[in-house]
């Protein structure tokens, strides 16, 4: 009888799961859908990254491109994680672990107004402290003062000056190489 | 107590279980508790280290975006990452500190349940003993202000253990319907313990060939509607995750997806010692040779014949410079597996000697008595000046270091001459089996938790009982025992020295 009802528990879930499938070509649509409410083109671009097994520019320069493009900064940084980093379009000659040039070039913009706005602290531990190494734009783990800025930018809690940031940026990237911890 | 553990002394375990010392057990976990909040007290502030950074990247990407992500070269499974997402919603960045005094508490669960096993297998004294133990286990303990999976981890694992074992019992008593619920039980336990390590899915299937055999006198159908059930069970409770993955990559991802990187690592040219590799930037800081230079090469060093390559380009030839490289085109983790899995085995069948001297050196690296807590000690990560880097570092690295080579050596004791046969021994066995096999292919201390509990029961029983039976086939496993135990720890004695002694900050 268990059996039977964990069976009968699964057959609906999958049932479930199946009436709630997002095609392709749907998530692909929803992703560049403008109109469409952020959260949606956030799953819609998880998903469509993900069921692609080899890189696609419409993913990696196009969708980055418009993603970084909208007025919304959720959407921005959506275009930084791994999803879309991992279908970078490298120009010819780059190295294979080089990383993500458009998502690279917004991030390292300068600063406009001269101090890090709360989208911008963001937008840096959301590219360079992700998991998995340069090829998608990560280095180096965080450490808490990035994950205590970054949940202070959320709150609206204000942020240290430019100066201690950048401080603290830079002696980070010091970190000698050959040092880095494995894991 | 009868120490006898047979089908018909298992209707006796049953009915004693009602009057287990629950005051004792409770009061026992409770100063367990107690002295690892007063630890966390003493050790913030915290920084966070290794995957604690990754587990919070991935934490704050939910929280930011709603999605979790995986890590390119793995997949973990969700669950770690989500209580840390729920912490910071809900506390800010304080979420560290109330996960970690979350930890602190759930910790009791893993001490109540050994407790019980020292209970179930040995008596009242055992369970008392066993409790002491587990309350002092510093290297356990320790985990519950570290941001990693382990204390989570274990309160569903044992857990999970113990509702097997009885339903072992209840199923020998001819409890029909209370085995079926414990199995019901133990496998949903198995499942949820599936979104936070992914180790399990192959114990499962393990443990219900257990079962099976056990169950072998009913018939086998009834076997297989016994053993079938907590497999069925942690399938339907990982169901949503797996269907979860279906529809984001179109591919079946049950749990996680790390083999592939563990081969990469742990089958691979380079020797990788995590309990030491992240004292690098320490030892340089102080002016000390690398730890890997003090290795005894000749189960570090590469295959002969094979020629290093500066694959990364930085003009130095490092642990990251590997002898085959990852699978590149592949540009998920979860397709990465098999390619990288062929590579690593194609790598050892290539070098049979480097993979067995190799081999050995992954079973030293999962008996070392270094633990994740001296680790920190040794990176400096407690707060300068506080009593654990100050004060009672001494007392505390040698507590450490204590409980983890006795447990390792009195438990090995007790499983041979105390611990008597039947469901719990065979579980057991199961369990070391598996973590011992799973070893070959990357170890560390932290692969040995799952085991330190069971350590801790078995220590117990021959703390409070003695040996039991001295018959010659125990007497002979046990002296085997030692002896490989001694040689594994011989294997890795330069860097675990060299650890122990960072450690103790006797370098200085």
């Amino acid at each position: 009888m268990p059996h039977l009802v964990l069976l009968a528990i699964a057959a609906s879930m999958a049932l479930v799961a199946g009436a709630k499938h997002l095609s392709t070509e749907e998530a692909l649509r929803v992703a560049f859908d403008g109109e469409a409410p952020t959260d949606d083109r956030l799953w819609a671009a998880h998903v469509a990254a993900n069921r692609a097994t080899v890189r696609d520019p419409r993913l990696g320069d196009a969708l980055v491109r418009a993603f970084l493009a909208d007025d919304d900064e959720r959407l921005r940084e959506g275009a930084l994680t791994i999803d879309l980093s991992r279908h970078a379009i490298h120009p010819p000659g780059a190295r294979p672990d080089a990383a993500p040039p458009l998502q690279s070039a917004y991030v390292y913009a300068a600063l406009e107004g001269g101090e890090y706005t709360p989208h911008r602290v963001r937008s840096r531990v959301l590219f360079r402290r992700k998991v998995g190494g340069s090829s998608v734009g990560g280095i180096r783990r965080m450490a808490l003062p990035e994950a205590r800025w970054f949940m202070d930018s959320l709150r609206g809690t204000p942020l240290p000056p430019r100066e201690e940031i950048d401080r603290y940026l830079i002696e980070r990237s010091r970190e000698p190489v050959n040092l880095r911890k494995p894991r | 107590m009868s120490t006898d553990t047979s089908p018909s002394a298992s209707a006796a375990v049953g009915r004693a279980l009602a009057r287990a010392p629950w005051g004792t057990i409770a009061t026992i976990a409770l100063v367990g508790v107690a002295l690892r909040g007063l630890l966390l007290w003493l050790v913030l502030p915290l920084d966070i280290q290794s995957d604690e950074a990754n587990y919070l990247y991935l934490a704050l990407a939910k929280e930011r975006l709603g999605i979790y992500y995986d890590q390119h070269r793995y997949f973990w499974p969700p669950g770690y990452p989500w209580l840390l997402s729920k912490s910071i919603h809900a506390f800010g960045i304080e979420g560290l500190n109330v996960l970690r005094a979350f930890q602190v508490g759930l910790s009791s669960v893993i001490g109540v349940t050994t407790m019980l096993f020292a209970w179930r297998l040995f008596s009242r004294r055992a369970a008392i003993v066993a409790g002491v133990i587990w309350a002092v286990d510093l290297p356990l303990g320790a985990y519950t202000h570290f941001l990693w999976t382990e204390t989570v981890f274990l309160s569903l694992l044992l857990p999970a253990l113990w509702h097997f074992v009885r339903a072992l019992d209840l199923a020998d008593e001819g409890d029909d319907l209370g085995a079926t619920r414990r199995l019901l039980l133990s496998g949903v336990l198995f499942g949820v313990a599936l979104y936070i390590k992914e180790y399990v899915l192959f114990l499962v299937p393990a443990l219900a060939a257990v079962v099976a055999l056990r169950s072998r006198g009913a018939g086998w159908q009834e076997a297989l509607r016994r053993a079938s059930l907590p497999v069925l069970a942690v399938a339907v409770v990982t169901l949503p995750w797996t269907l979860r993955n279906h529809e984001v990559y179109g591919r079946t991802v049950v749990g996680g997806a790390t083999l592939g990187e563990n081969v990469f690592v742990g089958l691979n040219a380079r020797s990788m010692n995590f309990d030491v590799l992240p004292l690098r930037k320490r030892r340089a800081d102080l002016g000390l040779p690398q730890i890997e230079t003090l290795a005894r090469t000749s189960f570090t060093e590469v295959p002969a014949g094979w020629v290093p390559e500066d694959r990364d380009g930085n003009g130095e030839i490092e642990v990251r410079d590997a002898g085959w490289d990852r699978e590149f085109d592949a540009i998920h983790a979860i397709d990465r597996h098999s390619s990288q899995l062929r590579a690593g085995l194609a790598f050892a069948a290539e070098h049979p000697a480097w993979t067995l001297r190799t081999r050995l050196k992954k079973w030293s690296e999962l008996v070392t008595p270094l633990s994740f807590f001296t680790r920190h000690q040794a990176m400096a990560m407690y707060p300068e000046g506080g009593v654990v880097a100050g004060a009672l570092r001494g007392t505390l690295v040698f507590l450490a270091l204590a409980v983890s080579t006795l447990t390792m050596l009195l438990g090995a004791a007790g499983y041979f001459l105390t611990l008597r046969r039947g469901p719990c021994r065979a579980v057991f066995t199961v369990l070391i089996g598996y973590v011992v096999l799973t070893s070959l292919l990357v170890a560390m201390s932290r692969f040995r938790v799952p085991l330190e509990p069971v350590l801790i029961v078995m220590t117990a029983g021959l703390l409070a009982h003695g040996p039991q039976d001295r018959s010659r086939s125990r007497v002979v496993g046990l002296a085997v025992t030692l002896l490989v135990l001694t040689g594994l720890w011989w294997i890795s004695w330069p860097e675990t020295v060299a650890a122990a002694q960072m450690a103790l900050g006797v370098t200085r």
